[in-house]
């Protein structure tokens, strides 16, 4: 007999026939010497093929191929079934819905994103309108606008990296309000995440993190009002009842300003008071920098840091570990999903 | 700033809780980051007198002190040099502690040393340096130094904001904490001095931009004399070492009063004192022995010979006091601030001086910080000093801007209306003067708060006193049509995308080496941050795979086979002002691990090209072309560009093994893709399809081995008609081809619009697509 495409056709047909017919391990093995074995159907395919014409003994050899791999991965799935299924034919169709799927693996996305992301969300459902803006800077965008003169020891609060050609990277978020109110008149209401910059490394500092900021601008927003937006971000943020404290500190481009502690318990049941966030009713100052008419508005500001609120959140106690970036922490947060 | 609540004490009533106290401290604006106990960390030190000194046998930086405790003697071996005998220090004897572990009796270079003698900084105060602390011969040997200092009292630690240049003296802390709690404030006595009637040496202020006002004062007969115990200790708990009489009661008083004083060895002066700039090629040796090339900008204390001092900041060496000083100059001044500052950060000189003036001292205290000073130095000083009539210049009087304040200000501001009373009080409280009508106030605040200027000021004032905790909350309102409208967040839709095909997203660092332009499309200039902290930190990316690749590399030496990364970031290419947003993908290893029913396969160029292909068309762009292209990170026959209307925007490919450290037994496969030009994409519009029933063909075309499969396609694409879509199904290399062929199938499917189309028609468009593939690219059918 010759092989050709329509032999094959019919012995795997017939084949796939037998081993369906197969109810216990010895019918099994009856198949397997029959078409897989030394001097089974599929050896003497092979064999022949010697016999055929060049132009068409490639693609046979191909399609045998195919077929001793189909045979042999429908004999192995079968021998499994039954094995497990102790060869009765009802449990032919038996599978082990315990072991693995396939897939690629999930991913995941970096806790300072999905804590950027969080906070930026919550303030675009209450109607902030997200804003980004460069992260080198000049010293007017970073400094001078927002009432930080040179020479002024506010500086002190920024230590700034300067590049070469004489600008600086961002030390903080707010140089966006500058460049928000400069293009647009009020009411202006932005959300601002962003990567800023200072020139500190230690446990607790990095050179390179995270904020987000926000700026309510219009003719009569209010201190009530700001004390009322941060609490019930707070609110969304964290899950578990947090108490909020507002107390006096300074920011050169608000007047008055304030830091704003929530209050955590700690392992052993204590009260503890952390710093999250930094706000204030924006400085006239910074109005006359961007040519606001200092009588006709007014506003509030506010801007927090992400990777500490990320650190609270998913209880990371070691700063470092945002930035190593190593897998054995990164796959702890495959079942975290975005907001 | 460091405050010994003992010290607070001695001004104004304070609760016997210290936590209490922070906590009101810290709701008043004076952040307390901590409270010392430092009793609680020392254990059984004691006070000793230095009886003999002499050099270690085999160490000549060191030397072995013989100390005493009254009843007995002791070895200890110090590398410190300020040793003088019969002075005491502060002695670690074996068993003690300084709150780091218990001290041992060790053998430092073949010399038994019993304990340590102890610096400021071994007692966990805040010095600076390793000098010993060193105390006044006086005190008795053998006592405990804990209980003999007073250290039992607890030191808060204040972050104190740039503001609040008042708060920078305990008599600061303690006007506003009394202020708050509504008590009064004992001030400390500073009558004015007698004097001999005699005038101190003439002053000029010629710049007088830069100093309002400076007062001089000169005391003859001094004797610089050890500091009595109160004044030695207080200057500890502060972390600074006594010194002498002199030297000490102008830093008691920079630290009780706020104003700082420098006091000169007048002897050693000649002439007039004058403020001035400092001219062209002046130099100072400044006390701390630092030589000092001075500025124009920089602003002096000179006489008729030389820079004297550089004006609130340090004092010049030559003029200093010492133990042979006999009559002193003393100087109590008010600087402009922006210039202290200026010349501080310019020298890295930054002083407890220097600090209080760049942010402001009192100008209305100079003189009671001056008359403070002589009342100390009378009560301490065994002898008679001679005090002669003080010398003030004035330039500019110590006012303060009368501010106004409506009620309705604060109604706008807060939100919630002012109750008059009550702020009228607070106001008064803090030292302001208030000219009050129902519609309108003035105020006018006392001159060491010269952070208030506007009316913002003053209601942060009257809101810091009342607690803001008792303003009441509200929830704005907002109109809806000021609602934001939903933006296209394309990093969003990425990390959700590529976090569910296995990759784990990285937070990098924006700045790496100088020579690590690994990906960049050119390593010619360097963006570089002038003032790094390291060299890894020289040069701001042009890549974020330059970033990315050794997140890779850390998770490979840990031992993880299989990495698939991402990172979404902003680049700093070049010349460009915009900064890109892109995304860098590297991957390694087995597509998925390992699988009970599958065979372990490698991740390849397919596995990148299609995850990239699904992500953004997910994320609204099916419209990118993938061509062959070259790039400097990549293997040359293995990277492409990823291509939007003709225009590159991203590129991937198998990165250059030799760029990987340590070598991978996988290739590494990357890819980089510029996001922030895939602009949101245009509202996807219904297009009718056909009903009618498709005709399918296969062309299994054997072609050269190099023939890209995308100019075969476009060839199909181009001649065809009826050709609905079109796709490779199969890929053969080897026998019986020849080496140098390879076979493609595609399948093609044809459909009409409007009616099923015959066996002929396709035939013969089939045909027309066979020609032209074997014209332009040689193609045959696999059995012809």
């Amino acid at each position: 007999m010759t092989v050709d495409v329509d032999v094959l056709e019919e012995l795997e047909d017939e084949a796939l026939d037998a081993l369906s017919d197969c109810t216990d391990l010895e019918d099994l093995d009856d198949f397997h010497v029959n078409y897989l074995g030394r001097d089974g159907e599929i050896r003497r395919v092979f064999q022949s093929l010697g016999d055929l014409p060049d132009d068409q003994r490639a693609e046979v050899g191909r399609r045998t191929n195919e077929l001793k791999e189909t045979l042999e991965s429908r004999y192995e799935t079968k021998k499994e079934q039954l094995s497990g299924g102790s060869g009765d034919p009802e449990r032919a169709d038996w599978l082990d819905v315990t072991l693995p799927g396939r897939h690629s693996g999930a991913g995941s996305i970096h806790p300072i994103s999905l804590m950027m992301e969080e906070i930026t969300k919550t303030f675009e459902l209450l109607g902030f309108e997200r804003a980004e803006g460069p992260q080198v800077e000049t010293e007017w965008y970073n400094f001078e606008a927002l009432n930080i003169p040179e020479d002024h020891p506010a500086r002190d609060m920024h230590d700034t990296y300067y590049l070469e050609d004489g600008r600086l990277l961002r030390t903080h978020t707010s140089p966006v309000q500058i460049r928000t109110m400069e293009s647009h008149a009020p009411p202006v209401r932005i959300v601002v995440p962003g990567r800023v910059f200072r020139r500190d490394a230690d446990r607790t500092h990095s050179p390179v993190f995270h904020q987000v900021e926000g700026l309510w601008v219009d003719d009569s927003v209010t201190f009530s009002e700001l004390k009322g937006t941060l609490e019930v971000f707070i609110d969304r943020i964290f899950e578990d009842d947090v108490k909020t404290r507002f107390r006096p500190s300074y920011f050169p481009f608000t007047e008055p300003s304030a830091e704003i502690d929530v209050s955590f318990k700690t392992d052993d049941g204590d009260e503890e008071w952390l710093e999250i966030l930094g706000a204030g009713m924006v400085d006239p100052a910074v109005f006359d920098a961007v040519d606001y008419d200092v009588g006709d508005c007014q506003g509030f500001a506010f801007g927090m840091g992400v990777e500490r609120l990320a650190m609270l959140k998913y209880g990371i106690d070691n700063l470092q570990m945002l930035y190593d970036n190593d897998l054995r922490f990164l796959e702890q947060f495959s079942a975290t999903p975005p907001t | 700033m460091q405050l010994p609540v003992d010290w607070l004490s001695d001004f104004t009533e304070v609760p016997d809780d210290t936590e209490r106290l922070a906590e009101q401290l810290t709701q008043l604006g004076l952040e307390v980051e901590a409270i010392d106990h430092p009793a609680d960390r020392l254990e059984s030190i004691r006070i000793v007198t230095l009886e003999r000194t002499e050099t270690h046998p085999n160490n000549d930086d060191l030397t072995v002190c013989e100390v005493s405790t009254g009843d007995a003697r002791h070895r200890v071996v110090t590398a410190a040099e300020n040793l003088t005998n019969d002075n005491c220090y502060v002695w670690a004897p074996p068993g003690s502690s300084l709150g780091s572990g218990t001290v041992e009796e060790e053998s430092i270079g073949g010399v038994e040393s019993s304990g340590m003698l102890c610096s400021l900084e071994d007692l966990g105060l805040t010095g600076s340096s390793g000098a010993l602390l060193e105390l006044n011969p006086t005190l008795e040997a053998g006592s405990d130094a804990v209980e003999l200092l007073r250290l039992d009292q607890p030191i808060l630690d204040i972050d104190l904001t740039p503001n609040r240049a008042d708060c920078l003296s305990v008599l600061g802390v303690a006007r506003d904490y009394g202020a708050f709690l509504n008590r009064e404030v004992n001030e400390p006595t500073a009558p004015d001095p007698e004097t001999s009637g005699r005038e101190t040496p003439g002053v000029t202020i010629e710049a007088t931009d830069r100093c309002a006002r400076y007062h001089g004062l000169r005391i003859d007969d001094v004797q610089p004399e050890d500091s009595s115990l109160e004044v030695q200790r207080r200057l500890v708990q502060m972390g600074l070492r006594p010194r002498n009489q002199i030297v000490d009661l102008t830093n008691f008083v920079l630290f009780e009063q706020g104003n700082p004083l420098h006091a000169f060895d007048r002897e050693r002066l000649s002439g007039t004192i004058s403020v001035r700039l400092a001219g062209e090629d002046e130099q100072l040796t400044t006390i701390d022995g630092t030589e000092v090339e001075l500025e124009p900008s920089d602003l002096l204390i000179a006489d008729d010979t030389e820079p004297r001092a550089l004006a609130g900041i340090m004092g010049g060496a030559k003029s200093a006091v010492d133990a042979e000083t006999g009559s002193i100059f003393l100087e109590g001044a008010w600087f402009d601030p922006p210039g202290i500052r200026h010349t501080s950060q310019r020298l890295k000189l930054h002083t407890d001086s220097s600090h209080r003036f760049e942010r402001g001292v009192d100008p209305g205290n100079v003189r009671t910080a001056m008359n403070r000073f002589v009342h100390l130095l009378n009560d301490e000083t065994t002898g008679d000093v001679r005090v002669h009539e003080p010398v003030e210049v004035v330039e500019r009087e110590a006012s303060t801007p009368s501010i106004s304040l409506r009620p309705a200000d604060y109604e706008n501001l807060v939100g919630y209306s002012l109750d008059a009373d009550a702020a009228n009080t607070s106001l008064k409280r803090l030292g302001c003067r208030v000219d009050r009508s129902d519609s309108e106030w003035t105020v006018q605040p006392p001159t060491w708060r010269r952070d208030l200027n506007r009316t913002e000021d003053l209601i942060e004032e009257l809101l810091r006193l009342d607690g803001y905790e008792t303003v009441p909350s509200e929830y704005p309102s907002l109109p809806l049509n000021e609602s934001p409208r939903p933006t296209y967040d394309l990093p969003h839709l990425v990390r959700e995308a590529l976090s569910s095909r296995g990759f784990h997203e990285t937070v990098t660092f924006s700045f790496h080496g100088e020579d690590e332009y690994g990906f960049a499309e050119n390593d010619d200039s360097v963006r570089a941050v002038r003032n790094p902290l390291s060299r890894e930190h020289r040069a701001l990316r042009k890549s974020l795979l330059d970033t990315l690749l050794p997140a890779l590399e850390k998770n490979v030496d840990a031992g993880v086979e299989d990495v698939k990364l991402y990172g979404i970031g902003r680049v700093f290419p070049d010349t460009e002002e915009l900064e890109p947003t892109r995304l860098a993908m590297l991957a390694t290893g087995s597509v998925s691990g390992k699988h009970w029913d599958e065979h372990e396969r490698p991740f390849d160029f397919y596995d990148l090209k299609g995850i990239i292909g699904t992500v953004l068309t997910r994320a609204g762009h099916d419209d990118l072309e993938v061509v062959p292209a070259k790039h400097r990170g990549f293997e040359p026959e293995r990277c492409a560009e990823i291509r939007r209307n003709g225009s590159a925007i991203g590129r991937l490919g198998q990165v250059k093994p030799e760029r990987v450290e340590p070598d991978l037994d996988a290739d590494c496969w990357g890819a980089e893709i510029e996001l922030s030009r895939l602009t949101p994409p245009e509202t996807t519009r219904y297009r009718p399809f056909s009903r009618e029933p498709f005709v399918k063909r296969d062309l299994d075309l054997v072609v050269d081995r190099e023939q890209y499969a995308r100019e075969l396609k476009a060839t199909i694409r181009e001649t065809a008609r009826w050709l609905e879509r079109t796709e490779v199904f199969d890929l053969y290399r080897g026998e019986p081809l020849p080496s140098d062929k390879k076979s493609v199938s595609f399948r093609l499917f044809f459909r009409a619009e409007d009616r099923t189309l015959s066996d002929d028609e396709v035939n013969e468009t089939q045909e027309a697509i066979l020609d032209a593939l074997r014209n332009q690219h040689g193609a045959v059918l696999r059995d012809e």
